[in-house]
């Protein structure tokens, strides 16, 4: 396809749309420029930095010019000098986050001095100061402390407590990443989803740098697990900020700021530990050791001019759970089929297990203030994961494998600030970051168990996950910007550029899949096998985003300010005809082509409007209300899919005598053969979110603040996958007239569609379509309050109420099978799908607490309970059971039928099948088990004059925990005693049921352990 | 003059407007889905594929109103349907997938039905496909067509025991390997031979209390399928089962009946019948005059003989069976 920058609107595809040819892009961005000009730019505040800002007055209230204000960095001596305007305002801008203290000095005045003002990042300090005439000899005077205040001019259900007065390091979980900070925070959940999007959809930004977009093929982790906390000074979430930099993530951003050299050399060690002998729990846990030690040297190479910060990790974690299976009958007779039949031991599943995180990290930055206006800032990061969770990480299935996936990740960043001169400041970003990812098998551990279910039981272990895969992903940054400050505007202007290039495997050529009806057919090797092979291919390919930001805070009045910006940002995806190889036989079969659907460019306009209000000038009280729209680059997962996946890539399935589990299978015992190949649907894109929030916080001083907000998040364009080789009409219905689109088999409890009986073309498997259509709404209400650690005690709440909604099924983004449609057109297909998010938890409640003795000796102990709704699933059937033979068996619906003996028991039980009685059950209609956590830690601090100091530090870890796991969600079994019934002409079949009385229960759960670790912190 | 905070609030509304419109016109969500909506055209030709060989061809004739149906793949509900025009076709425009065609049989009478059953083809974007749906006379075996209850026409197939004009009747037989069945009405010219595995496009009827099936009309009414094809060995029957057919079991089967004596004196120019016994009861054979069996002066009371020959009811005794050489290997005087 020949490239050309164009806006898509309207009318059919590749047709009615309007074409935007460079010369108009360029006009927009003329357009986006003088509306900077006319409507005002931008506050000096950006991802990385915030402001300090103010008025000065004298005692009548008069403003007072030429005012010297020198702001001080607590931690590294750095200085800024600015001054007051006529107007008596000042501002410093691009302070990084951190605690300053404020000398404001004028001629006839008394020096007036404002100590630990918290600065976050992205944050607008506003402190009004009133210097008084002298009455007696000039002196000094020490103003009161500002960290009560730690949510002024923050407030909102955005800003989180960690930038306040109860800081990560308190916690006791700073052995985990950047995503621990999640835990806190009440708009997210335990599956580090925000807002109700998955974790892949929010961002992570480190010292204004946005790493590059996380992709499914890349995320055998959370991302934010490779960025250890210790790393960082400070850490957020954001899902609710306008302003323009921030990089367009669907969901939100985590972001970390780096801990800096100070003027003192120091050194920071810290170690933890533990073992079994610290464990408890319903059983003897396994036989473990599990210790993280690190250290971080900094100091000043010149005075108050440059300094440096180094420091690694090392972290081994073991985490001890209980037996995955929670049957243990059945999970004894299916482990010893495993050993006695093929010599394969199954422990880790039916004994208390571990969950590893082996993590390598190091850090160094180096910043330079080379003259009184200019700085410059260099970080350099690394991080390596080579071990893997006990679980598939998006599925929750148990491995019992040795498939090893190392994460690297180098990272390089270079930030210069300049104060050009009091009115204009100019910034500029570079940022240079490298990942790769490979997950091979590893000799010497086992066998790596392909996915293989006992559907009886319920059971499902191994991986169907590719093997041997690897994938680098390498982005640059760039970012300049001009901070403008005129009168009462303060205006922005800037330019980004994110060049990520990636080298992405192919995921979906699966290890394969095994179903078996019970254990003696599990001996047998008696079932079904499925698996996807051909030649691996790695799609090697260049996206752009580049971004014209431009953004005016205007304060009409001290009570009152308006933010207004506008971010064009121009999307190029790969260049399709040279990336995405042709598939003549499904273009002729079709007319669908695969390969002429990628645009070019895009261009995206994103507005956003915030206005925040002190009524009546009132200091203690803030309104803040805004909306803004991002728009999110495509993901690059799915890019790549189709990219690979044009083709070349068989499956073979079969039913009935295999060869020995764990062995591939293909013909002839899997004849069923057929070519997989993903087409990309027209305008594919990346997500676009518009989200509205306002917000009420309340200041008490000393006391601390409540804080009330509500956000509502609409996102459109969410990729969405359907089967377009799925035969378009039933060929029959069930008992319950649900369609079913091919010929169904049944042997006891397992139930699938005939290889190839469901399929449109011959000769083809599954044809994924990847159309972005989808949509997501969230609703959110957040109330949080906090009392700062001021005093002996710090205390804050936090609680969210929500709900999502989607017509994305986000399942399991690995396992394509989650997301066929059970419903054929006309069936209220739309309706059952437009329904409740799979990541839809209505409430959430974090509640922290932090008590600390000053002394000789100090102790700290605090404590943080977490509580959160059952995530929602839909009553259907077991892995295994695919109830209208589309091909999937995690798709199908219940039909809620009364007359089948043992349904009365279960409607008694679970209202939320009563309100589906006589239909088929709603989409995410029920809920698991709501999710507890409490953690404690007791830190005592020694110190001695000499600065020394030793911080012994004891955690209890899951002093409080609730399982989570897998849940059955099977209404009704298969009678293995009954066969199918068809009618004479073929076009019902009736399926034989059994209501299940585990129904809700867990399958597999997810269970820490109690334990207690150890740890020691000393600085000197 | 537009004050500041106006001026700054049109340009807000305003860029906020844009933005909405542009991003609101990109929002239809039908242009994002993914669908499969092509068509192909499919025209069905239906024709009565007399030399059975599935082409149309000049012996083949074409086969107007019926009702011809279009089945998505798997599918129960018809996809399109319609009667064919006076030259046998019939087009559609459908989704494109894969297909099979049915026949409505009540448009087509008799046992007509599609030659090789419901074949699959797929219908690409723009195929315009010709579909040759042949039709023909169902086909049965012998065992089929000896229970049949109506006469509609039917190809029957077997393996010949005779040539046409062997007995001088116009009936031959043919058999499988459990069953045989008597065809009448034969014209004596067709060059058949035992041997050959023959089709017959014929109806059933019923002769001597037995079922036969009767010959068609020519020219498309016998195909010769393959020749020198093993013909099932003979049962070996006392004159006396073979008298009663082994109680009408073996009609029209070969029989062999061995060491049998002549009780009777032939007649030449007679009726062409012995009368045979291997001391358990008395078996009329009859010698076909078209035939050459020898000197028939050698068939003489008292003479012995292994007779091998085709059992057909005797039509002027009830109940009894015929046995009928059907070359002259079949008759052997023993010394």
């Amino acid at each position: 396809m020949k490239s050309g920058t164009h806006v898509m609107c309207g009318g059919p595809p590749g047709r009615r749309e309007s074409v935007l040819r460079p010369r108009a892009f360029v006009r927009v961005l003329l357009f986006g420029l003088l509306a900077l000009v006319h409507a005002a730019g931008a506050g000096a505040q950006t991802l990385a930095t915030g402001i300090l800002q103010g008025v000065v007055r004298d005692e009548a209230g008069r403003p007072l010019n030429a005012v010297t204000i020198t702001i001080t960095n607590r931690s590294n001596g750095q200085r800024l000098i600015t001054r007051s305007n006529r107007s008596g305002t000042y501002s410093s801008d691009l302070l990084t986050p951190g605690r300053y203290d404020a000398l404001y000095e004028l001629l006839g005045y008394v020096p007036q001095v404002l100590e630990d003002i918290l600065i976050s990042a992205g944050s607008r300090r506003d402190l009004g100061v009133r210097l008084e005439a002298p009455r007696g000899p000039i002196e000094r005077r020490v103003g009161t402390s500002n960290a009560a205040l730690t949510i002024s001019g923050q407030a909102g259900p955005d800003r989180y407590l960690t930038t306040g007065t109860t800081s990560t390091a308190s916690m006791p979980f700073d052995a985990e990443g950047l995503g621990a900070l999640l835990r806190i925070a009440t708009m997210a959940g335990s599956r580090h989803e925000v807002l109700g999007l998955p974790a892949s959809l929010t961002g992570v930004v480190v010292d204004g740098i946005p790493l590059i977009a996380r992709s499914r093929v890349m995320s055998l982790y959370p991302r934010d697990v490779g960025l250890p906390l210790s790393w960082f000074s400070h850490v957020g979430l954001v899902t609710s900020d306008v302003d323009v930099e921030y990089p367009g993530s669907a969901a939100g951003y985590l972001i970390g700021y780096t801990r800096r050299g100070g003027r003192q050399m120091a050194v920071h060690g810290f170690g933890d530990f533990t073992s079994e002998a610290l464990a408890s729990g319903d059983q003897p846990p396994a036989s473990f050791s599990s210790y993280r030690a690190g250290a971080l040297v900094q100091g000043s190479i010149v005075r108050d001019t440059a300094s440096f910060i180094v420091g690694g990790e090392i972290l081994r974690s073991r985490t001890p759970f209980a037996p995955f299976w929670a049957n243990d009958s059945t999970a004894g007779r299916i482990g010893a089929a495993a050993q006695e039949e093929f010599g394969i031991g199954l422990e880790s599943l039916t004994q208390p297990s571990l969950s590893t995180l082996d993590r390598t990290s190091a850090f160094g930055r180096f910043d330079f203030a080379f003259s009184e206006t200019s700085s410059l800032s260099l970080r350099g990061f690394f991080s390596e994961i080579p071990e893997p969770e006990p679980v598939e990480p998006w599925t929750g299935i148990p491995l019992a494998s040795a498939i090893t996936p190392r994460f690297r990740e180098i990272l390089g960043t270079a930030t210069m600030v300049s104060h050009i001169d009091d009115q204009l400041l100019g910034e500029v970003n570079l940022g240079l970051e490298s990942s790769r990812m490979a997950a091979t098998t590893t000799a010497g551990r086992g066998q790596a168990l392909p996915g293989t279910t006992i559907v009886d039981a319920g059971y499902s272990f191994g991986s169907n996950e590719a093997k041997d895969i690897t994938g680098e992903q390498l982005a640059f940054y760039a970012r300049g910007a001009l901070h403008i400050q005129s009168g009462s505007h303060w205006r922005k202007i800037g330019l980004t550029a994110w060049l990520p290039n990636y080298k992405l495997p192919l995921t979906l050529a699966r290890s394969g899949e095994f179903l078996f009806a019970n254990v003696p057919d599990f001996r047998d090797s008696f079932g079904y096998y499925r698996t996807i092979g051909g030649s691996p291919s790695t799609a090697d390919f260049s996206m752009r985003r580049i971004s014209l930001v431009g953004q005016d805070a205007w304060r009409p009045n001290p009570g009152l300010e308006i933010v207004a910006g506008l971010r064009v940002t121009s999307f190029t995806l790969p260049d399709d005809s040279t990336q995405i190889t042709p598939n003549q036989l499904w273009f002729a079969l079709t007319g669908l082509s695969n390969f002429p659907v990628l645009s070019s460019s895009s261009i995206e306009l994103e507005p956003r409007f915030q206005m925040t209000v002190n009524p009546g000038g009132r200091t203690d009280i803030q309104l803040r209300a805004g909306i803004a729209v991002d728009a999110d680059i495509a993901d690059p997962g799915i890019l790549a899919e189709a990219i690979n996946d044009n083709g070349g890539f068989i499956v073979n399935s079969g039913f009935g005598q295999l060869q020995k589990w764990p062995r591939a299978n293909v013909a002839p015992v899997a004849p069923s053969r057929g070519n997989t190949l993903v087409v990309l649907g027209p305008k594919f894109r990346g997500p676009r979110t518009t989200r509205a929030f306002g917000s009420v916080t309340l200041m008490l001083g000393a006391q601390g603040a409540i804080s009330a907000g509500v956000t509502v998040r609409r996102t459109e364009f969410l990729p969405q996958r359907v089967d377009l080789n799925l035969q378009p009409v039933a060929s029959s219905q069930d008992q319950f007239e649900r369609p079913i689109y091919g010929r169904l088999e049944k042997r006891g409890s397992l139930l699938i569609a005939e290889p190839d009986s469901n399929r449109r073309f011959g000769g083809f498997e599954h044809v994924w379509g990847l159309q972005a259509a989808g949509q997501s709404r969230y609703f959110g209400l957040d109330i949080m309050a906090e009392r700062p650690l001021i005093g002996p005690l710090g205390l804050f709440a936090s609680y969210t109420y929500s709900s999502a909604k989607d017509d994305w099924l986000i399942g399991s983004p690995s396992d394509p099978f989650t997301q066929l449609r059970p419903f054929s057109d006309g069936d209220d297909a739309d309706d059952w799908e437009d329904g409740r998010s799979d990541l839809d938890v209505p409430h959430r409640i974090a509640i922290g607490a932090e008590g600390r003795l000053e002394g000789s000796v100090s102790a700290t102990l605090s404590a943080l309970f977490r509580y959160q709704s059952g995530y929602p699933f839909t009553p259907g059937f077991r892995a295994g059971v695919d109830a209208n033979a589309d091909g999937s068996w995690h798709n199908d619906p219940a039909y809620i039928d009364e007359s089948i003996a043992g349904t009365g028991a279960l409607l008694d039980s679970w209202p939320c099948l009563k309100e589906d009685a006589g239909g088929f059950a709603q989409r995410n209609a029920c809920r698991g088990p709501s999710l507890k956590s409490l953690d404690a830690r007791l830190a005592v601090t020694l110190r001695r004059a000499a600065g020394y100091s030793a911080t012994f530090v004891l955690d209890g870890l899951n002093l409080m925990s609730s399982d989570d796991g897998i849940v059955d969600r099977a209404v009704y079994l298969l009678d293995p005693a009954r066969n199918l019934e068809f009618s004479a002409d073929g076009k019902s079949v009736t399926v034989p049921l059994v209501a299940n009385p585990r129904f809700g229960q867990l399958l597999t759960r997810f269970a820490p352990q109690r334990h207690v670790r150890l740890g020691l912190r000393v600085s000197f | 003059m537009m004050s500041p905070i106006r001026r700054f609030l049109a340009l807000l509304i305003s860029s906020v407007c844009v933005a909405i419109t542009i991003n609101a016109c990109e929002s239809t969500p039908g242009d994002r889905i993914l669908a499969i909506d092509s068509q192909g055209s499919v025209v069905a030709l239906l024709f009565h594929d007399n030399d059975r060989n599935s082409v149309f061809s000049a012996a083949d004739q074409r086969l107007p109103g019926v009702t011809v149906d279009l089945l998505m793949r798997g599918a129960t509900e018809l996809t399109a349907g319609g009667v064919t025009d006076s030259a046998g076709f019939r087009g559609f425009s459908v989704p494109v997938g894969r297909y099979t065609v049915q026949v409505a049989a009540s448009s087509l009478g008799d046992s007509m039905e599609v030659a090789g059953g419901n074949a699959e083809f797929t219908v690409g974007d723009g195929d315009t496909l010709t579909v040759l749906v042949p039709l023909h006379y169902k086909t049965v075996t012998i065992a089929e067509a000896r229970v049949l209850t109506d006469r509609a026409r039917r190809w029957v197939k077997g393996i010949a025991l005779n040539a046409p004009i062997a007995f001088a009747d116009s009936t031959m037989h043919i058999t499988s390997d459990s069953v045989a069945i008597r065809i009448v009405n034969v014209r004596p010219n067709l060059g058949i031979f035992p041997a050959e595995s023959v089709l017959f496009l014929s109806r059933k009827s019923t002769r001597n209390g037995q079922p036969v099936i009767e010959a068609g009309t020519p020219p498309y009414d016998m195909l010769i399928v393959a020749s020198g094809v093993p013909v099932p060995p003979p049962d070996s029957l006392s004159t006396l089962a073979a008298s009663t057919a082994d109680s009408a079991t073996r009609d029209a089967r070969l029989a062999k009946v061995a060491a049998a004596t002549i009780s009777d004196t032939i007649t030449i120019s007679g009726n062409n019948v012995l009368t045979v016994s291997d001391g358990s009861g008395p078996l009329r054979v009859f010698l076909s005059p078209n035939i050459n069996f020898g000197q028939r002066n050698r068939f003489r009371p008292g003479v012995k003989l292994d007779v091998v020959g085709v059992l057909v009811p005797d039509a002027t005794n009830a109940g009894q069976w015929v046995l009928k050489p059907r070359i002259s290997p079949d008759v052997v005087i023993l010394p």
